[in-house]
């Protein structure tokens, strides 16, 4: 048995198997209170039927297909008007224009879907303008964080390696901050998944999981809420592995600057 | 002087917060002083010439025979009760309980107000969302459950319609029951007054000519909700399927757009929201997709007003004007509660009560009580005008012109709950309109939607009147409280004037005989309580098919009319008053369907309901 010392001290390294341990005596806690908790919070076997329910007869795993499909292609144009944003605040001229778009992120959507709605005439264009909005907004604020915060060191390094101006920024800027630019994209794509909900409910026609959750929320299933709610955690789960896995192929350089992995 | 570092950057801090400072005192100066609402009065036009100068429509009701003297008006200074525990109560913004916040005199009771006079505490506060309001009174039972006679937590009262409580409680029932026991349900112990106009299905002029071209609309609103269940019931009433997916389109159906509230509905209508749907004919795919828009709302004031203002071309097509007795408010608490602290929901009562004796008398107290609407909803761009113009009901014009009824609302007094429950003479809980709304709207939510909402509580379990019936008994008794009731009288004569719903219902007689089968009385018994939803002159018309004598078929038809004239009007005199109900005979003049096969001659053996205004 390893010993506890390290794990109830900060910064210390602690092996595999103590972190796997910890991790199963902290979730045995929460089931256990869960298990014995009283009162209105359904229990686990409430769950697990609302949960058999919604998958057998409401169709759950078709909604949850439905999201999918809307969030990766909302992130993957958010990815793609944050990233080319960003980078092009490295140009002074256009820094303003760009620090201005970060301040949307300080916006309410209410009272700008009625604007959506009149921009974007069709459901599905109007929920994916929506999450793109939402998401880009802070994805970008994170992305123009990150190219300012490149050392000078490194732009001089890359300028005395007789670099042009644009490769200087494609070397350091976009590939020198990859990791960090992952990083960015999955803590704003989970943010994006409470905005999903709010979209989803706007624009019922094509379901998804978020309506899924609102009409469960109306009638008051909570069994069926804690359900919906689990298995937006789990989706989120993989999510952030599946991002975190791409970094590690993509950018493995970045691991050896970290301190806990 | 030059300043070091540390000193520069303390300048600057200093500096920055004294700019905030003076941003902060300056806004509390504006918001003090008016400036604010002055700058944005001259920027923005409150009002849209020409909306503003209709004509009250009234609701049609006289408001009750007894005379009620003017109570003196309630102060706005809050009541000075020390000891006395607060009840805590959540209402949406609804002009059907213009009494029940007139009797408290704001926010929290006031000195003067008729909830001082009873002893009683209250603090009314505005939740428009309903599982809030599940989640309010689930705190409070949790309380009480937890050993706290009078729980810091929660609400005691909630206030919903009338037609969606089967939903409400059998969503918030199931939940409270099961996690604290058949003591902790919740129940309805009474009703502020009703909606009358405000609460409405808009679409085009034609869908209100002619029922049968709505087919194949798309109305937007909140599904399973009051102003759904207003479409549903007119679309029942003349036949209309409804297509319940609303991911799907069917052309001879109605379809949805499902929104989140009733102010989205009507912005959906504004911004000519579109969407493409999978077509199905009878729920069945065809392979293809049309691009749909909103060709109509369900909706309630003050969306219906920002629908005419801002884009128009759609009118009221039926509301609760017509369907008069669907939408009750109705006021929900804990039951344990409730009996633990009977007196204080009695006075409670009382209070409420005589407050919509006085909206219903004196426009000194309509007034009044549209000041504290105000004061609660907090309402942006509705003063005390606006909600007190729209409890009475106005027809404007709209954006393009076209006269539009909107608002309408009617505060209850003792007298009108005691005929909505049943108690009053000359009713029964059986037969109440209450149990008709509750159980029509019940069954069309369960129908359509077995999977949200599987079932509903019996109407037993979830209506106590004990504490209406002891307010009643200190008020004089049924008798004397029930004399100033609302009333409704009919001319009796002639074909209605304007036809809300026509459709063939089945009741079957046996063979060449007005007599009801087994499965008739049934039959009966559902179109009893859909009629007492509304307050329409009804018509009965009688049809044969061909075989047998003509004379003989017009005979037999006159008889199974006036047979279910009859039956209807010895259940329940109240609804059906003298002058209601009208019979027709055709004979075998009108058949559907061909009387060559036997099918065809089993359709035209029927009879024909129809409702309308009696002008």
């Amino acid at each position: 048995m390893p010993s506890l010392g390290p794990a109830l001290r900060p910064n210390q390294w602690v092996p595999q198997r103590t972190y796997l341990s910890m991790a199963a005596a902290w979730g045995g806690a929460v089931i256990l209170l869960w298990l014995f908790a009283s009162g209105i919070f359904p229990s686990p076997a409430k769950v697990a039927e609302a949960l058999r329910t919604l998958t057998a007869q409401q169709g759950l795993l078709g909604e949850l297909l439905t999201s999918l499909t809307l969030f990766g292609e909302s992130l993957l144009i958010a990815v793609l008007i944050s990233f080319a944003l960003a980078y092009l605040s490295v140009v002074p001229a256009l820094r303003p224009i760009v620090t201005a778009l970060t301040k949307a992120r300080f916006l309410s959507l209410v009272g700008f879907t009625f604007v959506f709605t009149l921009l974007f005439n069709g459901g599905h264009s109007l929920k994916l303008a929506l999450l793109v909005f939402g998401i880009s907004a802070f994805l970008l604020t994170s992305m123009v964080d990150i190219v300012a915060a490149v050392p000078t060191e490194k732009l001089d390094h890359a300028r005395t390696l007789r670099m042009g101006d644009w490769r200087v920024v494609w070397e350091v800027v976009v590939l020198g901050q990859m990791g960090a630019a992952f990083d960015a994209i999955r803590q704003n794509a989970a943010m994006g998944w409470m905005m999903l909900t709010m979209v989803e409910g706007l624009v019922r026609g094509e379901g998804g999981i978020g309506t899924m959750l609102m009409d469960q929320q109306k009638h008051f299933n909570l069994a069926a809420i804690v359900a919906v709610q689990g298995v937006f955690l789990i989706a989120g789960f993989f999510q952030d592995a599946f991002l975190a896995w791409m970094k590690g192929v993509l950018v493995p350089s970045a691991a050896l600057v970290t301190a806990r992995r | 002087m030059q300043l070091t570092s540390t000193g520069q950057k303390t300048v600057r801090i200093l500096g920055g917060l004294a700019v905030i400072a003076a941003l902060g005192l300056g806004l509390r100066y504006a918001a003090q002083h008016g400036y604010g609402r002055q700058i944005m009065k001259a920027l923005v036009p409150e009002k849209v010439s020409g909306l503003d100068s209709g004509s009250d429509i009234g609701n049609g009701f006289a408001t009750g025979t007894g005379t009620v003297a003017l109570a003196p008006l309630p102060t706005d200074r809050p009541a000075e009760m020390p000891g006395a525990p607060e009840v805590r109560i959540n209402f949406w913004a609804w002009n059907s309980q213009m009494g029940c916040l007139y009797s408290n005199g704001g926010p929290v009771t006031t000195q003067g107000s008729l909830m001082e006079k009873q002893g009683v505490k209250v603090r009314i506060d505005r939740q428009d969302d309903n599982t809030q309001l599940m989640a309010q009174l689930t705190a409070l039972a949790k309380g009480l459950h937890d050993g706290q006679a009078q729980p810091a937590a929660g609400v005691h009262f909630v206030g919903i319609m009338g037609d969606g409580s089967g939903a409400f409680l059998a969503a918030l029932n199931k939940q409270l029951v099961d996690s604290f026991g058949e003591d902790y349900r919740a129940e309805i112990i009474g009703s502020c007054g009703y909606s009358r106009g405000e609460d409405k299905l808009m679409g085009p002029q034609k869908w209100r000519d002619n029922p049968q071209s709505m087919r194949g609309a798309v109305v937007a609103g909140v599904l399973r909700d009051g102003d759904w269940n207003i479409a549903q019931r007119f679309m029942g009433d003349n036949g209309i399927p409804n297509n319940p997916d609303e991911t799907t389109y069917d052309p001879n159906a109605v379809n949805w757009v499902n929104t989140s509230s009733y102010v989205e509905a009507a912005e959906k209508y504004v911004a000519n929201y579109c969407e493409d749907r999978k077509v199905v004919v009878d729920g069945k795919p065809t392979g293809e997709t049309k691009k749909v828009c909103v060709d109509g709302i369900v909706t309630w004031t003050p969306a219906d007003v920002t629908a005419a203002r801002e884009r128009g071309g759609i009118v009221s097509i039926v509301s609760t004007k017509e369907y008069t007795s669907q939408m009750p408010h109705v006021i929900i608490g804990i039951h344990k509660w409730n009996q633990q602290n009977r007196q204080t929901v009695e006075k409670m009562l009382t209070a409420f009560l005589q407050g919509g004796d006085q909206v219903l008398h004196h426009q000194e107290a309509l007034h009044r009580a549209a000041e504290i609407s105000q004061q609660i909803y907090n309402e942006k761009g509705a003063d005390a005008a606006f909600w007190e113009k729209y409890y009475r009901g106005v027809t404007e014009a709209d954006k393009t012109g076209i006269q539009v009824d909107l608002g309408g609302s009617k505060a209850n007094n003792l007298a009108d709950n005691l005929v909505l429950f049943g108690l009053a003479p000359g009713t029964t809980p059986e037969t109440s309109r209450f149990r008709a709304t509750y159980t029509v709207f019940g069954n069309i939510v369960k129908q359509q939607y077995p999977q949200l909402v599987p079932s509903i509580p019996p109407v037993d379990q979830i209506v106590d009147v004990s504490y209406l019936q002891a307010v009643a008994q200190r008020a004089g008794g049924t008798q004397a409280a029930a004399a100033a009731a609302e009333t409704q009288t009919y001319n009796g004569s002639g074909n209605v004037s304007r036809v809300v719903g026509r459709r063939n219902v089945s009741i079957t007689f046996e063979t060449g005989s007005a007599n009801f089968t087994p499965a008739g009385e049934q039959q009966l018994e559902q179109l009893f309580n859909e009629l007492s939803i509304n307050s329409l002159t009804v018509e009965i018309h009688g049809h044969t098919d061909n075989v047998g004598n003509p004379d003989a078929n017009q005979q037999l038809s006159e008889d199974r009319a006036m047979a279910v004239k009859k039956w209807l009007e010895q259940r329940s005199a109240s609804t059906f008053p003298q002058g209601r109900i009208r019979i027709f005979a055709h004979g075998s003049t009108m058949p559907i369907e061909s009387n060559r096969t036997a099918e065809g001659r089993a359709a035209n053996r029927r009879v024909e309901v129809v409702i309308g205004t009696n002008s």
